[in-house]
């Protein structure tokens, strides 16, 4: 399926079950949107500023001067405000880089070990994670009387399929937001964005007569290998279920910072635009290597039980 | 001729089972090895092992006699056990390159031919190709189906197994059979996981095991439908 222009700009989600290598496609036509959104944006904001500048000076000198110069004033100035549109249209195909490069590196590891014909279920969200849908809780803040803390969740990638030992994974990636709001002593409204860290959930549903007594195992988080900085939240088995769950900490990428819908929300300690980009490329890579950690570590409990099957025999 | 090498790679300690085409260089340096004999394309196996030499050995078909050739190694080449400049091989021969010890297995059309009949129907290019069979002593035990002119790299990435193509053109993992030295395709993600499928640490509670390959029968074996976890998602 070629990724609908029109339906992505209103919902900002990709959801396609397909064969991995028809969803890489669409990973490819999705990164060529982002890059021409960001290139139109780059572009109009330019303009924008442009505009804003000139409406700014002239509007100055005319109500010094009460002169003709009114007459550039506004039009400049109206200029800059259809341009502002005109970025906003843009911006919101400016998709964070990371979520489908990510799955783009993702499929073709998984692909290896899934049968030809096999396919996947992906879902990939786009809307920035300070969306109001995405609040799960309202808290008081600890220690600032009368602010309080927003807590959101955004499961921005859902992927299902199946392994060639028939065994089901689904993995689900859930980034948690933070926004602290309240007045400060100018009794102004301020408002705190954090990054607060995203926690990864693979559940394996495989097939008991395979991999047997998988319930009996002990100690199987001593099996599991997560990349430094990581930690291990939970991991449960049960006769044909195997989940495993970690938490990728914020405390590892201090400089990233999610693009927001929220304008006021912006952080006032603005990360330079190269700064982000190596941020996100780091978020990235440690999210790439935990999830191949997550999938070798399950195996290497679920291979257990079958050798253990293999040894009895 | 073809010939199949049994032996297990002294780097990674894993089996390893190439089959390839002589003239076969044998050594550990892969670009030191010559590339051509006599006009002939050189299948130039690489074994990671500080008692190789950078070209070891070569084995070569002369007039349907196939011979080891000793390549001045300063550890030298043993066939079963004596040490020998040149020696004719047969079937079931056993060959000592400084620590590591090959099985040499001569691939003639009789052994082929049969296979081949094994793997009808005649399955996709992807789908790998193998049979199963039962030991003397009762245990199972995965037999590898030798492939005609098909890709025997080792692919997969949770689950070592034969690549299986019938034909190496357009193979990714051999590359168009250029890539017959090294016969294990690995991926950088395996160096994450630096001892995935060893169990030395942690038992799980079950005792010592040793290591396991996921064989292609096994995937034959566990064909189901796809349909169940799509309705799950309710993706269009």
């Amino acid at each position: 399926m070629a990724v609908n222009l029109a339906t992505l700009r209103d919902r900002l989600t990709y959801r396609n079950t397909a064969t991995p290598a028809l969803v890489r496609k669409d990973m490819g036509q999705l990164s060529q949107i982002d890059k021409q959104a960001e290139v139109e944006t780059a572009k109009f904001r330019k303009r924008r500023n442009l505009a804003a500048t000139i409406g700014t000076i002239f509007g100055f000198l005319a109500f010094v001067t009460f002169g003709l110069t009114l007459l550039i004033a506004v039009p400049a100035i109206v200029f800059a405000i259809q341009t502002q549109e005109k970025v906003k249209y843009h911006r919101r195909l400016d998709l964070p880089n990371y979520r489908y490069q990510l799955l783009n590196r993702l499929l073709p590891i998984l692909e290896r070990d899934m049968r030809p014909s096999g396919r996947v279920a992906a879902i990939l969200q786009f809307d920035p994670p300070d969306n109001k849908t995405k609040v799960v809780r309202k808290i008081p803040h600890p220690r600032r009387p009368g602010w309080q803390i927003e807590l959101f969740e955004d499961p921005w990638l859902t992927l299902r399929g199946r392994l060639i030992d028939g065994t089901r994974f689904a993995l689900t990636l859930t980034q948690h937001h933070q926004e602290r709001s309240g007045k400060n002593v100018n009794n102004k409204l301020r408002i705190r964005p954090r990054y607060k860290g995203i926690d990864l959930r693979l559940e394996l549903k495989c097939l008991p007569q395979r991999y047997p007594n998988l319930a009996t195992i002990k100690n199987p988080e001593q099996a599991v290998q997560l990349p430094k900085g990581v930690l291990l939240k939970e991991i449960r088995v049960d006769s044909r279920t195997l989940v495993l769950k970690a938490k990728l900490s914020e405390q590892a990428h201090l400089n990233f910072m999610p693009a927001l819908g929220n304008f006021q929300a912006t952080p006032s300690a603005v990360v330079s635009p190269q700064l982000q980009a190596e941020a996100e490329k780091n978020l990235e890579d440690d999210l790439h290597r935990t999830i191949v950690l997550m999938f070798m570590s399950a195996y290497q409990i679920l291979n257990l039980t079958r050798m253990a099957e293999q040894k009895r025999a | 001729m073809r010939i199949q090498l049994i032996f297990t790679d002294p780097g990674s300690d894993m089996p390893k089972r190439p089959i390839l085409e002589t003239p076969i260089a044998l050594g550990s340096e892969f670009m030191v090895m010559p590339s051509l004999l006599s006009d002939r394309r050189v299948s130039r196996l690489t074994i990671k092992d500080p008692q190789i030499s950078s070209y070891h050995a070569l084995i070569d078909d002369f007039d349907g006699q196939v011979m080891v050739i000793d390549q001045q190694a300063p550890a030298g080449v043993k066939v079963n056990g004596v040490m020998e400049q040149a020696a004719a091989l047969k079937d079931g021969d056993r060959l000592q390159l400084g620590g590591c010890e090959i099985l040499v297995r001569l691939v003639i059309a009789a052994e082929t031919a049969p296979a081949r009949s094994l793997a009808q129907p005649v399955p996709s290019a992807a789908t790998p190709v193998s049979a199963e069979s039962t030991s003397a002593s009762g245990s199972r035990v995965s037999a590898t189906v030798i492939p005609g002119d098909g890709c025997d790299r080792r692919v997969g990435f949770l689950f070592p197994r034969r690549c299986g193509r019938l034909t190496t053109k357009g193979c990714p993992h051999c590359q168009d059979g250029q890539m017959q030295e090294e016969p294990y395709f690995y991926y950088p993600e395996h160096a994450y996981y630096t001892n995935y499928g060893s169990y030395g640490g942690w038992d799980g509670g079950y005792g010592s095991t040793t290591g396991i390959d996921f064989t292609d029968a096994d995937a034959a074996s566990l064909a189901t439908s796809d349909v169940d976890f799509e309705q799950d998602m309710g993706a269009s």
